[in-house]
């Protein structure tokens, strides 16, 4: 290396540090963009109707209005989309910490035939259906058997909707059912779980009612909303099917309110009570 | 028969031609969970080895279903042209990719031999090509079709308006439709994916969107993709309709899953005949997608590409004004991750085009697969290289009815003016007269919906 002398610069370096200091008390204060506001933004530069395109960006909830950098949007627009994608995917992607699961009330008993792959249970839904072995040695002996109503709580494709909702909708559940005199056996948490797996817990437990809360494929607008699926008596044989089961969706903050959604729930489940089925059948059995 | 062949010396066999199709198919996690994939990269290559020496007419004689069981192998089957069947029945699979890719084959001496393909023979030349030579050969394979625009020219790239919305709002969706037509979308066809499929509903949004055509003197044709039986009660009831559309499958248990018959497209394509105001002789608008058929269990052991190219053979059938590819839409199960996806799309397209249909893509995914916006911005210049007929796309890429990403708007003119593309001549003519669009670029006005509310 000695065999140049290094560049020295043709700066003063005094002018060099004063500027270098300077530029050390900037300060950088961004405000968030992912506000209503910010999204209500009219992009479009110097618009024929202004309040036109405020009308227009109120009537949908479609990304309208939002102008462009020559053909290609402007940052602010680019900077929502990749900051809504990247909620899905860390909604995706969440493990829901055994404090959570513990503080829910939940027995966490392990993994389906999954096996607590993200890839696996993406690319092969079936296994999502089943607990793993060591998962139904656990169920069979730590939980009741023959309950009335079974709760089953899954991440699924969303750990975030569990941490933000199940609380709520599992404790109004609870209360619902305790004041109609409906007993429950013991709420369970599995890693990675498909809504098939109901039919998991109905065989397994011999439940007359399974209720599974379960995270919902994350959108960019709503990344973090919670289902509830149930059906009466699930069972793998005679199997029963998504035609035996209800589902109340999208229970988020900017979705269905989890209290009402759990209300319905509980009302469903007096019904499959009543009537003895559930899904299309209960639907008919209604209509007399 | 048999099928065999060797790699480094490991001898592999195969026991059908439908074996030797889906394992010689690249990697798709549909095929995988089916358990009809190769078990291996040796095994994907030797499958190729032995597809590459097989005759059309072998691959037309072993359909992946048979002509017995299965009214769309007869539909396909049936409607072979005799005539350019004959040019290409005695090649093998690797001459007809040797000769698609040579200098010397024009796009008309293609054109001519298309009619003479099933599905079957189509995907299986898209097996044995990479990406490049899906590129390569899909540019060679212009197809121009006519509806209200001219759609496929060579040196033009369409576009599909998708507005659609959660409850089917009259104000949401114009706002929508606007949105688009300020970025001069719209040539391939103005069209809504309904939330309520009812005859009450469609009629009312196929008023809206005359309603914007004749205010703003559009070359537009329009479409609501709900049943095709709900289409049909509303032509008959006087609907302005420019296309008729429906989601196809490549097998008929498939197909009935979705409650279509050939027969019921039969009918439709010929009450569109009579019943459209756009002027044809291009009616029909198809969507499909690889695993359609293992979600409804009716996938008979056969992979995705090969059944895929089945729909567009069935396509065929109806000429159709497009038929596009909702490439990422089914989800990981069925194309796990970007390469997956960008590979199907240049697959879907070549095999279409090769059949002498107008294909386009909706470059998609979901938030639940391994892809993001830029797998979507990817496959859309390599479609666009390829010569896709169009590209679907809704504001920002971010369709809130149906819960996916796909194209924005400012994409396709993005690629217009990378790739020195323009739209169809009369959708250009418009936009130039309206002063929207100057010589394939955006003008300053352009990209302001509000323009719309002036009238």
């Amino acid at each position: 290396m000695a065999a140049y002398e290094l560049y020295k610069g043709k700066q003063n370096l005094a002018d060099v540090q004063a500027k270098r200091a300077t530029a050390a008390k900037c300060a950088f204060d961004v405000e968030d963009v992912t506000t209503q506001e910010k999204r209500h933004t009219v992009g479009v530069e110097h618009p024929v109707d202004a309040a036109g395109c405020d009308a227009l960006i109120h009537a949908t909830d479609q990304r309208v209005c939002v102008g462009r950098n020559g053909p290609r949007p402007k940052l602010l627009t680019y900077f929502q989309m990749r900051a809504d994608h990247g909620a899905t995917q860390d909604s995706l992607k969440e493990i829901v910490p055994d404090e959570v699961i513990t503080k829910l009330g939940l027995l966490h008993v392990g993994e389906t035939a999954a096996n607590g792959s993200l890839e696996t249970y993406l690319r092969l839904p079936p296994l999502g259906r089943k607990l793993s072995d060591e998962a139904k040695a656990v169920v069979l002996q730590k939980c009741v058997k023959n309950p009335t109503v079974q709760f089953v709580v899954s991440n699924g494709l969303s750990g975030f909707a569990i941490e933000r909702y199940a609380g709520d909708v599992l404790k109004s559940m609870l209360d619902g059912l305790k004041a109609a005199g409906i007993t429950v056996g013991t709420p369970v948490y599995v890693n990675r779980a498909r809504v098939g797996i109901m039919n998991d817990f109905g065989t397994l437990l011999n439940a007359d009612v399974v209720v599974v809360l379960i995270g919902e494929r994350p959108g960019l607008i709503i990344s973090d909303a919670l289902s509830i699926y149930m059906g009466y008596k699930p069972r793998w044989e005679p199997l029963t099917t998504d035609a035996n089961r209800d589902n109340i969706c999208m229970i988020s903050k900017k979705g269905k309110n989890p209290i009402e959604a759990a209300a319905e729930a509980v009302g469903l489940i007096k019904d499959y009570l009543k009537y003895k089925t559930s899904g299309v059948e209960l639907a008919t059995a209604k209509r007399g | 028969m048999a099928f065999r062949s060797k790699l480094f010396g490991i001898t592999y066999e195969f026991k059908d031609v439908k074996e030797v199709l889906a394992k010689a198919n690249e990697q798709k996690s549909g095929d995988e969970a089916a358990g009809i994939a190769a078990k291996s990269v040796a095994e994907r290559v030797a499958a190729k080895t032995v597809l590459a020496d097989i005759p059309m007419w072998v691959l037309r004689a072993q359909p992946v279903v048979p002509y017995e069981d299965d009214e769309i192998t007869r539909a396909i089957d049936d409607g072979i042209d005799p005539v350019a069947y004959d040019k290409i029945k005695d090649k093998t699979v690797g001459e007809m990719r040797a000769w698609i890719l040579d200098e010397n084959t024009t796009s008309e001496d293609i054109k001519a031999i298309s009619h003479g393909l099933t599905g079957e023979m189509a995907a299986a030349v898209a097996k044995l090509c990479s990406s490049l030579d899906l590129i390569v050969g899909g540019h060679k394979m212009p197809c121009v079709v006519h509806n209200v625009c001219t759609m496929g020219l060579p040196g033009r790239m369409g576009a599909r308006l998708q507005p659609n919305h959660p409850t089917d709002d009259v104000d949401a969706i114009r706002a929508e439709i606007y949105d688009g037509l300020a970025f001069c979308i719209g040539d391939q066809v103005i069209g809504i994916n309904p939330a309520i499929d009812q005859v009450e509903n469609l009629m009312k949004l196929y008023e809206m969107m005359w309603d914007i055509k004749e205010k703003w003197e559009i070359p537009a044709s329009n479409c609501i993709l709900g049943h095709v039986t709900t289409q049909m009660e509303c032509l008959k009831k006087g609907a302005k309709i420019g296309q008729v559309f429906q989601s196809i499958a490549g097998t008929q248990a498939a197909l009935e899953s979705f409650g279509v018959e050939v027969g019921m497209l039969d009918e439709a394509n010929e009450l569109a005949k009579k019943y459209c105001y756009s002027e044809g002789p291009n009616y029909m608008y198809f969507e499909t997608g690889e695993g359609t058929e293992l979600s409804a269990y009716a996938n008979n052991d056969a992979d995705q590409l090969t059944l895929e190219a089945r729909k567009h053979a069935l396509a065929r059938r109806y000429s159709p004004i497009g038929v596009n590819s909702v490439v990422g839409f089914i989800g990981p199960e069925y194309l796990y991750n970007s390469d997956e996806i960008m590979r199907a799309g240049l697959e879907d397209h070549f095999c279409g085009k090769l059949l002498g249909i107008p294909l386009g893509l909706d470059n998609c995914y979901t938030n639940h697969v391994r892809a993001d916006q830029n797998t979507n911005e990817f496959l859309m210049v390599l479609d666009a290289a390829a010569g896709t007929n169009y590209h679907m796309g809704v504001s920002m890429g971010d369709d809130v009815m149906l819960s996916y990403q796909c194209a924005s708007y400012h994409d396709t003119a993005a690629i217009w003016s990378a790739m020195n593309l323009r739209p169809a001549p009369e959708w250009e003519k418009w936009a130039e007269g309206l002063g929207l669009l100057k010589n394939g670029k955006l003008t300053d006005k352009a990209g302001d919906p509000s323009f719309f509310l002036k009238r």
